[in-house]
C-alpha cells in the first residue's frame, strides 16, 4: 500500500485480515474511531455502502472532527451520483493528500505485533519500569507494552504524528522525530498550555547522553493532544513532536505512570523473539558482572580494559584522565565491595552496537552503604562491548 | 448484497438519531441499485409474487441458455479483483410485469412500456460491463434515468442531494472548523426551489462546554490563547457571554419552574459530541457487564443489568427471574461473545444497542442479532427491552 489509498484498491486478503482483526479486537468491548474508520472502509469494499454510510454517519456523530471520516462520508455520498476512482477526488486540496497519508498509515499498520515477537531493544526489565511505548516512526504507530518481570504485556496501538520531515532528529529546528530511548519528564496537564496541545503533554528527555555526543540539538519534544476541532493530524506534520488523538493521549497519561516508563522510536521499529534477544542479553549482563568483579578486585589493567578509548565520564573525563584517577584510586588498596542489581539492558535504537545498562549500585567501604543508579553506555568495538560513557542518574 | 431487515429499520433509526441533521430529509436508502428499484417499484405496485416466480423460472432458463456466450466472455474477460458488481437483470421482472399487464388497463401497459425502455437500457448495460467497458456502462445507466420522463427528474433531485451532503463533508474534511452553508436547487416539472442544507454538527458545542466548565482557568487560557492561536474567537466569544448556569442546575430547573410559564419551554439542547462520547462509552461497559455476568453464570448480576421489574411481554418479573436464573444455571459453562456493538441515541436517558451476539455453551451454540434498549435508571444505564432475531 505504498501508494495512494483508493477505495476498491485493498484486496480480498487483506480485507479479510481486517475483517478478522477487527472481530478479535472488538470481542468485547467498543470499537475506537480507529476500528469503525477501518470497518466502514471494510464495508465499503464489500459494496455495502449503506452500512459503510450508517457506521461513519455514527463516528461522526461521536467525532465531528474527525477529518478522514468526513472525507469518507463525503466521498460515499459523492459515489451516488459521479464516477468515484479515488479518494478524495472531488476536492482539490494538499488537505486530501494528509487524509489519503493518514488512511493508508491507519489502515496498514500493523496494529497488534505478533505474539511471540517484541520490539528488540528491551532485553532486561527492572522492576521499576512498568510501561514502554515503543514507536515506529516507519508506520505511524505507537504500541504501548506493560511489563512486569521478564513479562512483556501488549496493551494497546495507537496513530501518531511525527515530524513534518520524518525521524532522525539532528539539529533544532529540522522538523524531525528523534530516534532513541527517553524517559518521560512531568506531564504538563492542558490548562498549562494552549489549546493547540489538546489534552495535554508527556515531554521526552531529548536530547539524552548519546544525542548530545553525537552533537544533536534541540528541545522541547513532546508526546502531546491535537487543538480542539481537529481529532488526529497527518502523519508528517508536527515539528518533532509526536501527537496522539486526545482519547489516545488521555488513554496513555492515565495508564502510565511517566517516572516508570520509558520511550523507545525507531525508524522502523524491529521486532524479535524473546529467545534470540535473550542471547544478547546474557552476552551484556556477564560483560557487567565482569566488570563490576574487576572494579572490585581493583585490578586496574582488567578494569580499565573494559573502557573504550572514546570513554567520556559523566563529568566529561576522557580516557585518559579517568584512568590516571582511578589507577591512584586503586593504588590505596583500600577494600570496598560492589553491587548491582536491578538492571534495565537496553539496545540502542538506529545505532549498530550500543547498548545502555542502568543499575542499582550499592558500594561498601568501611561499614558505609552508598546506593546509587548509575547508567554505563557500551560501544561494540572490535568483537568487545566497551564503556564509552558512565553516569549517575537519579 | 440486500440487508436483512432488522439492519434496514437500524439504519432509518440511525438516520433519525445519529446522522447530523442535514440528513432529516434523506430516505433510508443509498445506494443507486437500491433506489433505481425502489423507482422501479413504485411503477410496477400491482405485480403478482406468484407470477413472477413462475415467470422467473422460466425465462432464468431461457435466459441461460442464450447467454452462454455472455458468459464465457465473463470468464475470458474478469473484472477487476476487486469490484466484482452484482448487477441485476430487469428483463426478467419486466417481462412478468408484461404478463401481468395484459390483464390490466391501458395505464399500468403505459407504466410498463416506460419501465421497458429503462430496463432494455439496463440491459445493454450489463452487456457493455460484462464485456468490459464498465465506463460505458455506467454512462449507459445513467442516460436511461436521465432520459426517463418520470424517474429522470427523480434521479436528478436526488443526485443534487447527495452531492449537496457530500459538499458539507467535504468541507469539514478539508478544515473541520470552517462550515459554508450549502444550497441545491431541486426541480418538479413546474418550477426550481432553492433549498438550504442545515449545518452538519461540528464541535462547537464542545467548544463551548469546555470553556465554560474550565470557568476558573478561562482567563488564564484565553489569555495564552491569545498570544499564540489565532483561532480561538469561538472560545473568547463563549466565555465573554454573561455567566452560564452550570449545566446540572439547567437540566433541573426548567422540570420546576416551567410548568407556571405559559410560554413554551425551549427545547433542551442538542448533545455535544462529548456527551454523546460518554454516554456511549457507559452504555457500552452496561453491555460488557451484562454479557459477562451472562458469561459467568453470574445470575445476580446478570439481572441486575436489568431495570426493576424488567419483564418480557410474556411473563412476569418474578417468573423472568426465575427462569433466567434456571437458565443460567442449566449449562456447565456459558459464554457470551459480542461483535459490532453499535448504539443509538434515542434521548439522553435512553439507548438502543444492537450487537451480533455468539452464545456458546456445552448445550447449545448460537449467533444472534440483538437489540437492547437501556435506561438511565438512578445513574445506570439498565435494560429494559430485549429481542433477537
Amino acid at each position: 500500500m505504498a501508494d495512494h489509498f483508493r477505495i476498491g484498491t485493498l484486496t480480498r486478503a487483506s480485507l479479510a485480515a481486517l475483517l478478522l482483526g477487527l472481530t478479535s479486537a472488538q470481542a468485547y468491548g467498543i470499537m475506537n474511531p480507529e476500528q469503525m474508520l477501518a470497518q466502514a472502509v471494510a464495508e465499503i469494499n464489500a459494496q455495502q455502502q449503506t452500512q459503510a454510510l450508517d457506521t461513519l454517519n455514527q463516528l461522526i456523530a461521536l467525532y465531528p472532527d474527525f477529518q478522514l471520516a468526513q472525507l469518507m462520508r463525503a466521498d460515499i455520498l459523492y459515489a451516488q451520483s459521479h464516477l468515484l476512482t479515488k479518494m478524495g477526488q472531488a476536492v482539490d486540496s494538499a488537505t486530501v493528500e494528509n487524509l489519503q497519508a493518514e488512511a493508508n498509515a491507519r489502515l496498514s499498520a500493523v496494529k497488534q505485533p505478533q505474539e511471540d515477537k517484541r520490539p528488540s531493544y528491551l532485553l532486561a526489565v527492572p522492576t521499576w519500569l512498568s510501561h514502554i511505548i515503543a514507536v515506529d516512526l516507519s508506520e505511524s504507530r505507537a504500541y504501548l507494552f506493560a511489563l512486569k518481570q521478564n513479562n512483556m504485556r501488549f496493551v494497546t496501538s495507537f496513530y501518531l504524528t511525527q515530524g513534518k520531515l520524518g525521524a532522525g532528529k539532528e539539529k533544532e529546528g529540522d522538523k524531525r522525530s528523534p530516534i532513541g530511548v527517553y524517559e518521560l519528564t512531568a506531564p504538563i496537564p492542558a490548562n498549562k498550555l494552549t489549546s493547540f496541545y489538546g489534552a495535554g503533554a508527556l515531554p521526552l528527555d531529548y536530547p539524552n547522553t548519546w544525542d548530545k555526543r553525537k552533537n544533536r540539538s534541540g528541545h522541547g519534544i513532546w508526546l502531546h493532544g491535537t487543538p480542539i476541532g481537529q481529532y488526529s493530524r497527518p502523519p508528517k506534520a508536527s515539528d518533532g513532536c509526536m501527537v496522539f488523538s486526545n482519547d489516545d493521549l488521555q488513554q496513555i497519561m492515565k495508564t502510565v505512570n511517566w517516572q516508570k516508563t520509558l520511550v523507545v522510536t525507531d525508524n522502523p521499529l524491529k521486532w524479535e523473539d524473546a529467545e534470540t534477544m535473550n542471547e544478547a542479553k546474557n552476552q551484556l549482563q556477564q560483560r557487567l558482572e565482569a566488570w563490576r568483579n574487576a572494579w572490585q578486585s581493583q585490578n586496574g589493567t582488567d578494569y580499565l580494559n573494559f573502557y573504550a578509548d572514546n570513554f567520556i565520564g559523566g563529568n566529561g573525563e576522557n580516557k585518559a584522565a579517568w584512568s590516571e584517577r582511578k589507577t591512584k584510586l586503586f593504588s590505596y588498596h583500600r577494600p570496598h565491595q560492589i553491587e548491582i542489581s536491578d538492571p534495565l539492558i537496553i539496545r540502542y535504537p538506529g545505532e549498530q552496537g550500543i547498548a545502555i545498562t542502568t543499575f542499582n549500585q550499592t558500594y561498601i567501604r568501611e561499614g558505609t552503604k552508598t546506593v546509587e543508579r548509575k547508567r554505563i553506555w557500551w560501544q561494540r568495538q572490535n568483537d568487545q562491548w566497551r564503556i564509552i560513557s558512565e553516569e549517575l542518574v537519579s | 448484497m440486500q440487508r436483512p431487515i432488522f439492519y434496514r429499520q437500524l439504519s432509518n433509526k440511525i438516520a433519525e438519531r445519529f446522522r447530523p441533521a442535514a440528513d432529516d430529509a434523506q430516505p433510508a436508502a443509498f445506494s443507486l441499485h437500491q433506489r433505481i428499484a425502489r423507482v422501479r417499484e413504485q411503477l410496477s405496485q400491482r405485480r403478482t409474487r406468484v407470477s413472477f416466480i413462475v415467470v422467473f423460472f422460466i425465462l432464468a432458463m431461457l435466459w441461460l441458455t442464450q447467454h452462454n456466450n455472455d458468459n464465457l466472455i465473463e470468464q475470458a474477460l474478469p473484472l477487476p479483483k476487486t469490484s466484482v458488481i452484482e448487477m441485476n437483470d430487469a428483463r426478467l421482472e419486466n417481462l412478468s410485469s408484461k404478463s401481468a399487464a395484459t390483464t390490466h388497463e391501458q395505464t399500468a401497459q403505459q407504466k410498463s412500456e416506460v419501465r421497458s425502455t429503462l430496463s432494455n437500457a439496463n440491459t445493454q448495460a450489463i452487456q457493455l460491463a460484462v464485456k468490459g467497458d464498465v465506463t460505458k456502462a455506467t454512462t449507459q445507466l445513467e442516460n436511461a434515468l436521465l432520459a426517463d420522463p418520470q424517474a429522470g427528474p427523480v434521479f436528478e433531485n436526488l443526485r443534487k442531494l447527495y452531492a449537496g451532503f457530500a459538499a458539507q463533508s467535504y468541507q469539514l474534511a478539508v478544515a473541520s472548523n470552517k462550515q459554508q452553508p450549502i444550497t441545491v436547487e431541486l426541480n418538479d416539472a413546474k418550477q426550481t426551489y432553492t433549498v438550504n442544507l442545515p449545518l452538519l454538527a461540528t464541535n462547537t458545542n464542545e467548544r463551548r462546554t469546555l470553556a465554560n466548565a474550565d470557568n476558573n482557568n478561562a482567563e488564564k487560557i484565553t489569555t495564552t490563547e491569545n498570544k499564540t492561536e489565532p483561532s480561538t474567537t469561538t472560545v473568547n466569544v463563549a466565555t465573554n457571554t454573561p455567566a452560564p448556569t452550570p449545566t446540572k442546575v439547567a437540566n433541573v430547573a426548567p422540570a420546576v419552574v416551567a410548568p407556571p410559564a405559559p410560554v413554551k419551554a425551549p427545547p433542551p439542547p442538542p448533545l455535544t459530541a462529548a456527551e454523546r462520547r460518554e454516554i456511549n462509552t457507559a452504555v457500552m461497559a452496561a453491555v460488557k457487564r451484562w454479557s459477562e455476568a451472562w458469561s459467568q453464570k453470574d445470575s445476580k448480576a446478570y439481572i441486575q443489568a436489568y431495570a426493576p421489574n424488567y419483564a418480557p411481554k410474556t411473563m412476569t418479573h418474578k417468573a423472568w427471574v426465575a427462569y433466567r436464573t434456571e437458565r443460567l444455571a442449566a449449562p456447565i459453562f456459558i459464554k457470551v461473545e459480542l461483535a459490532d456493538q453499535k448504539a443509538i441515541l434515542l434521548d439522553p436517558t435512553h439507548v438502543r444497542v444492537s450487537f451480533l451476539q455468539k452464545y456458546t455453551s456445552d448445550l447449545l451454540s448460537a449467533k444472534n442479532q440483538k437489540t437492547l434498549e437501556l435506561e438511565l435508571i438512578n445513574h445506570k444505564w439498565l435494560i429494559t427491552s430485549e429481542s433477537e432475531r
